[in-house]
């Protein structure tokens, strides 16, 4: 077999890619970076950017979240849950159905701050 | 150049359009029932005072001239090629929930069967326009629903069963934000399609260039 049967997957055409199905949108933007910019680019943004590590703190100053907030969104949480279950067992008055929005809303914002707070690495 | 995704300008007008025809329908079906009701002498479940002729009929007059003056509106945009302003889906979801207790009062209060369209009015809101629309919606029935309660059950307030009460404002907030949840997905979805075909559309365009 002679080298020019051979097909050369490196020169393969895009839009013949996709016709056997290989859709890789990359081929529509060929103009990457060469290798040398990117490390530049990398390094640069290593050195302004201080233990830079993951989406969360990507270009911010970092904040570690303290016990103190971690506490206060749970105190949040666990009275709104308190309230909420006070409404649905114990509660006689229209004035708690009114401020259930409040309730609810303060539930679910805590409960996101929360989980937030619990995946974000330390 | 890829075109970053939006809805069209014709987006909220064909929504609101549907929503008024539909309209057309529920006021139709309520007048027949109240009419019903009204023939019979059935005046048993509603709200004292409420089940009138003055009522009734006042109430689904405002509500055609209403409906009626908003498909004018809608027609006359549409015919300048237009769209309509962004808030006028927050007045007809307001004026659809305020309707709908204005219903309620003849037919049993609480106990109507024609809670029902509360469900009906969030979850149309909050399937064509997202989650901020549906909890807007639910804010407003919360505080819509309150005020049911409170001239009916005026002056003691003292609601029996009123624990079932507030499981069904509950049922209904679950109920609207899932919609709302759902809706954010679709949109997500809508969105990942299209830029899809705009990429196959490009793609097509740049082989017929070269």
């Amino acid at each position: 077999m002679t080298d020019s049967k051979v097909p050369d997957t490196n020169n393969i055409s895009g839009e013949v890619s996709f016709q056997k199905g290989n859709i890789n949108f990359d081929l529509l933007e060929p103009e990457y970076p060469s290798e040398k910019e990117a490390r530049q680019d990398n390094k640069d943004l290593k050195e302004s950017i201080p233990n830079k590590r993951g989406i969360f703190d990507a270009g911010l100053k970092i904040k570690p979240v303290g016990r103190i907030q971690i506490f206060f969104w749970l105190c949040i949480f666990a009275g709104s849950a308190s309230l909420l279950l006070h409404i649905v067992f114990i509660a006689q008055s229209l004035f708690w159905v009114l401020i259930l929005p409040l309730i609810l809303i303060s539930l679910l914002w805590s409960f996101i701050m929360l989980i937030l707070f619990k995946v974000r690495p330390r | 150049m890829l075109v970053p995704f939006h809805r069209g300008l014709d987006w909220d007008l064909d929504n609101e359009t549907g929503k008024a025809g539909v309209r057309w329908f529920l006021i139709l079906l309520v007048a027949i029932y109240l009419g019903h009701l009204l023939d019979q002498d059935i005046h048993s479940s509603a709200v004292a005072g409420t089940l009138n002729h003055y009522y009734v009929w006042g109430l689904i007059g405002f509500y055609s001239i209403l409906n009626l003056g908003f498909h004018i509106y809608l027609h006359e945009k549409r015919k300048l090629s237009r769209g309509i302003s962004g808030q006028v889906k927050y007045f007809s979801m307001t004026l659809d929930l305020a309707m709908v207790t204005a219903l309620l009062f003849p037919t049993g209060g609480r106990s109507s069967m024609f809670y029902l369209l509360y469900f009906v009015v969030i979850l149309s809101n909050g399937i064509r326009y997202g989650m901020k629309l549906s909890l807007i919606g639910l804010i407003i029935f919360n505080c819509l629903y309150v005020f049911l309660l409170f001239y009916q059950f005026y002056p003691n307030l003292n609601i029996p069963d009123f624990q079932t009460e507030v499981l069904k404002v509950i049922g209904a907030w679950f109920v609207g934000i899932y919609t709302g949840y759902l809706s954010a997905r679709f949109e997500i979805l809508h969105k990942e399609v299209e830029k899809y075909r705009q990429i196959i559309a490009q793609m097509v365009s740049d082989r017929k260039n070269d």
